[in-house]
């Protein structure tokens, strides 16, 4: 190794890269959704419609979901009928004043299929944890800055905050709670406790989805591997070293 | 200093309690409560840093809510006529005024921006130096002043210390950075009555505090109000009940729409313009020395500006006096109130923006004197039992000191590296720098306030601990249990972590701040497992093979690796699992012991004697400066702190680590923007605040180290650590010096490129 690039590694903080790299902290690493910016901002109308959250033949095993094999659960009166017509006309007869708007969508999320209304501004970060329970993706900043919403999308990290739920019909979503087979961790979940590279918490579903991305592509990452990974997350208890000496090398 | 090895405390191999349930994203948070069905609550900053809120010809508040409720969705509307904890009068930037509570997190946003608010405004008194001028306008945190002196401490006779000295050195600093805490999770709530009871989960540092406040303010029964708190993300030293939170207000806007659930959450703009921050201190300090470098004199004065709130954290000269020998010593600390947003603890007591303060003044004089400043340090350095010169406070954990500064002395190699100022340049053209700073400071003392601990021991011979704290400092429960397990002698994994965080099932354990909970809380959960372990011992009396055994008491008993055995016969044993069987319920509750002398003399100061603990800390920086670009790259990093005893070691450890990475951040990174003319906070967003990411520390250059000094008044020797690393920022900014030969001005900022290129006149 040069003296040169030996000393380059030596070097810690610097703000010439922090410039250099600022654009990745919100694009680099995780998809994020310019549509939601837009819509979001300009929305004015915003339904108060009921939301049908309707689950069909799946085999759930976590986290425990209402599961129905050909049945459609009214969510305000909890009945249940067999086809989705069916559900609408019972909903149109009960309250004849209220409307069911938004989009139907087709959502897999950790291994299950859950179809279900969504109004058209909900973020799938919103969805997942407000109408689905899965509380453990994370909001911060709410705007792409942070990556505690991460989630996976067809195995690609993900900004949750910035995705509409509408633009997720058919992909697969994989959140915090399907990383591990039940209760038995994945060996990165094991070596995140083994090695205490957890401190608040907060952020660390964003940042074990996104190592566990990273695993995927690349088994034996070095950590400069691992900060790029990292580089749209932010961890504000500062506990980066144990996280990325977690990562880094592999399990 | 080496210390007998226990059994369960400072193991190393012993893993977070709560680990697993974070890293399957089960450790709920305030806002992980209720999917469906349930409201959403926003609220309203102010428009103006200064005034008050008006009243129209009826005396009524102007403000008006018609077009919010008129927006499809919204539910209910609340002003500080129904917040108890809100006002009329505002005096800084974005004080909370007015609520709303939708169907739809974004509509309650939407509709704040709809309600209109009418204010008489006043002169904004924002900037600290125009504050403190003779006639400046009133900022209205004091009724006739903006200052109050916070503290003074005197010490001989200051004129003759400086007639002695050969070497004298004045200087001035200006105000230090003041940083906010940027934590990931925003203020949030969940609040719902269920007929007169309220039910309220919220990040927090003090679920009884909270509990408290809500029963005061609303005017309830005690036991009508039931306050949880599990996970907390962040901005530690924020949750702890010093501003207007957000428990309050859940409970009226929940009250409001009949009892129905409502989530608060507060924009990433309302949270970092109104959460606390660290206070920013302005000082001058007059040295006096001998050729040698002997301290012979010290007149210091501070200011701190506390925001619009007086009374917290202010700079304190503690560590000044207290970790080096100077006879003579006047210190004057002035709180300076503005209409900035609140002060508080930010993940460290209110030491290092003071620290900044001398350590620099330090370095100065021994530029002055030409010497090695390290060295300059050390001939000052306190004995550790100085019980003369710790008078009024009964300083314990001195030694400590020494301990630090040998261990990141020895680590960095300083020796070896240290050099005269800007006499260094490296191969790529860079200037080498390299300080090492240090102080005793307020941290890890035990607290006075009452502190509760429950142990119940369950049938199967375990333990369970129920805590009235939160997970705010992560590993902070998880060191209860190693207390707990020591002390009724199970196993590390036969004691759980029951119940924490619910005002209803636990006894109060006061604020969970890490500089404080591990030796306050501890010693209630000491004696709580010291009651649990009478009675344990004293049901297995009664039980083979100790039944036989005539003339025996618990005295006489030990216990380890869940069992429990003669102490002059270990084959006389039983395990805990067979000394429950058959054993009704034991719990064992527990109250702290106070700031005293708990195990052993010191200095003569008997056992008994009132004492404050403290926390020691040193730090080394390595650093090189391109003297074009004005960038600082960190080459190496060295912290250690005094432990008194580590008590959980890894979790411990990650703490130093993180403070360590956190001081980086607050010397070359963080610093509040304020508009000068209006008093806003213009940088509410993170990438405003220039925050590091993954990409700007070099992890592998921190190096940590734990010292431990068995403290004298914590159980088993410890006290408190949080992120104490807080000499770093010194450091760094001292090696700079040591790299370039100039003094970079960090006022209201850190170090960043541009004011290095400044002070070295090339921008």
């Amino acid at each position: 190794m040069s003296e040169e690039k030996n000393k380059e590694e030596l070097k810690g903080v610097s703000r010439r890269e922090f410039l250099k790299d600022a654009g990745l902290v919100v694009g680099g690493a995780t998809v994020g959704s310019l549509a939601f910016m837009s819509s979001c901002k300009t929305t004015t109308t915003v339904t108060n419609a009921s939301t049908s959250t309707v689950t069909k033949s799946t085999t759930v095993t976590s986290p425990p979901v209402t599961t129905t094999l050909s049945k459609f659960i009214d969510p305000i009166d909890g009945t249940e009928w067999p086809t989705l017509d069916a559900l609408k006309a019972h909903f149109a007869a009960v309250r004849p004043l209220a409307q069911l708007s938004g989009t139907f969508v087709d959502l897999k999320v950790n291994g299950a299929d859950y179809y279900m209304q969504v109004d058209d501004m909900d973020t799938l970060a919103f969805v997942l944890r407000d109408k689905l329970g899965f509380f453990g993706t994370k909001i911060g900043c709410d705007n792409g800055q942070c990556g505690v919403c991460t989630v996976l999308v067809d195995g690609v990290p993900t900004f949750s905050c910035l995705i509409l739920a509408i633009e997720m019909s058919g992909k697969k979503i994989t959140t915090i709670e399907g990383l591990a087979d039940g209760t038995n961790l994945t060996p990165l979940q094991q070596k995140f406790v083994n090695t205490d590279a957890i401190q608040c918490g907060f952020c660390t579903p964003g940042v074990l989805l996104a190592g566990t991305a990273l695993l995927a592509s690349n088994p034996k990452p070095t950590a400069d591997d691992v900060r790029l990974a990292l580089s749209g997350h932010l961890c504000m208890c500062q506990n980066m070293k144990m996280v990325v000496a977690a990562i880094a090398g592999g399990i | 200093m080496a210390l007998p090895i226990l059994n369960v405390i400072g193991q190393a191999s012993n893993l977070d309690q709560h680990g697993k349930r974070v890293v399957l994203g089960k450790l709920d948070f305030a806002g992980d409560r209720l999917a469906r069905q349930k409201l959403y609550g926003a609220v309203k900053g102010s428009s103006i840093a200064h005034g008050n809120i008006k009243l129209d010809a009826n005396k009524k508040p102007m403000i008006d809510v018609t077009a919010a409720l008129a927006e499809p969705g919204v539910k209910a509307v609340v002003t500080y006529l129904d917040v108890p904890t809100w006002s009329q009068s505002i005096t800084s930037w974005g004080q909370q005024v007015a609520g709303v509570v939708a169907d739809n997190w974004y509509t309650a946003v939407r509709a704040t921006s709809l309600i209109t608010v009418t204010y008489d405004v006043s002169t904004v008194v924002s900037d600290p130096d125009a504050a403190i001028q003779a006639g400046s306008p009133l900022s209205g945190g004091l009724p006739s002043s903006n200052t109050s002196t916070f503290s003074t401490v005197t010490r001989g006779d200051i004129a003759a210390g400086f007639q002695k000295a050969d070497v004298t050195l004045s200087t001035t600093q200006p105000w230090s950075t003041t940083y906010q805490h940027n934590a990931l999770e925003q203020h949030q709530a969940v609040g719902w009555w269920v007929g007169d009871d309220v039910y309220v989960w919220m990040a927090s540092q003090a679920p009884h505090s909270h509990k408290t406040a809500i029963v005061n303010n609303l005017a309830l029964d005690s036991d009508k109000v039931h306050f949880f708190t599990h996970g907390c993300g962040g901005g530690f030293g924020d949750r702890a009940g010093v501003n207007e939170d957000e428990n309050v207000v859940v409970a009226v806007m929940s009250q409001k729409v009949n009892g129905a659930p409502v989530h608060l959450i507060e924009t990433k703009q309302n949270h970092m313009t109104m959460n606390t921050r660290q206070f920013e201190t302005r000082t001058n300090i007059k040295l006096g020395a001998m050729n040698d470098g002997t301290l012979v004199a010290c007149d210091a004065q501070a200011w701190s500006n506390l925001g619009r709130k007086v009374g917290y954290f202010a700079a304190d000269w503690f560590g000044l006096k207290n970790t080096y020998t100077i006879p003579n010593l006047n210190a004057l600390v002035t709180a300076v109130v503005t209409n900035q947003p609140p002060r508080g603890a930010w993940r460290c007591v209110g030491d290092p923006p003071a620290a900044f303060g001398y350590d620099i003044a330090l370095d100065k004089l021994a530029t002055k004197l030409n010497m090695d400043p390290y060295k300059l340090r050390m001939k000052n350095l306190r004995a550790g039992d100085a019980p003369a010169q710790d008078t009024p406070f009964r300083v314990w954990g001195g030694n400590g000191i020494g301990l630090c500064f040998d261990a990141v002395h020895s680590a960095s190699s300083y020796d070896s590296k240290w050099h005269a100022p800007a006499t260094k340049t490296l191969a790529d053209g860079t200037m080498h720098g390299i300080a090492i700073t240090g102080h005793l400071d307020g941290h890890g003392g035990i607290s006075g306030a009452s502190r509760g601990g429950i142990v119940t021991m369950t049938p199967a011979g375990q333990a369970f601990i129920n805590m009235g704290g939160g997970r705010a400092t992560s590993g902070a429960p998880t060191a209860m249990v190693h207390i707990v397990a020591e002390m009724l002698g199970l196993k590390y994994n036969d004691v759980r972590c029951g119940d924490w965080g619910a005002t209803d099932t636990t006894l109060d354990a006061s604020v969970q701040a890490g500089s404080t909970f591990t030796v306050s809380a501890g010693s209630a959960f000491f004696n709580a497992a010291m009651d649990a372990r009478n009675q344990l011992f004293t049901a297995v009396l009664a039980k083979a093979p100790f039944s036989t055994i005539t003339g025996i008491t618990i005295n006489d008993l030990s216990a380890s690796n869940s069992s429990i055995y003669l102490t002059s016969d270990p084959s006389k044993t039983i395990t805990h699992k067979a000394a429950m069987s058959g054993t009704p319920p034991i719990c064992g509750r527990g109250v702290g012991w106070g700031a005293v002398l708990k195990s052993k003399a010191v200095g003569g100061v008997p056992i008994g004697s009132a004492c404050n603990v403290n926390g020691a800390c040193a730090s080394c920086a390595e650093v090189a400066v391109d003297t074009e670009t004005g960038v600082v790259t960190i080459l190496g990093h060295w912290n250690s702190v005094d432990t008194g005893r580590t008590i959980y070691k890894d979790g411990t450890l990650r703490e130093l680590n993180a403070g360590s990475e956190l001081q980086v951040s607050q010397a070359l990174f963080f610093g509040d923007i304020y508009d000068p003319t209006t008093g806003a906070c213009i940088s509410s967003q993170y990438t405003e605040s220039m925050l590091p990411t993954y990409m700007d520390i070099k992890t592998e250059l921190n190096t940590v180290k734990d010292v431990e000094s068995d403290d004298s008044a914590g159980p088993y020797g410890c006290h408190g650590i949080a992120e104490p690393c807080s000499s770093n920022y010194s450091s760094i900014i001292c090696a700079i010096y040591n790299a370039t030969g100039v003094w970079v001005d960090p006022e209201k900022g850190a170090c960043t490129p541009n004011k290095v290129l400044k002070a070295l006149g090339k921008a």
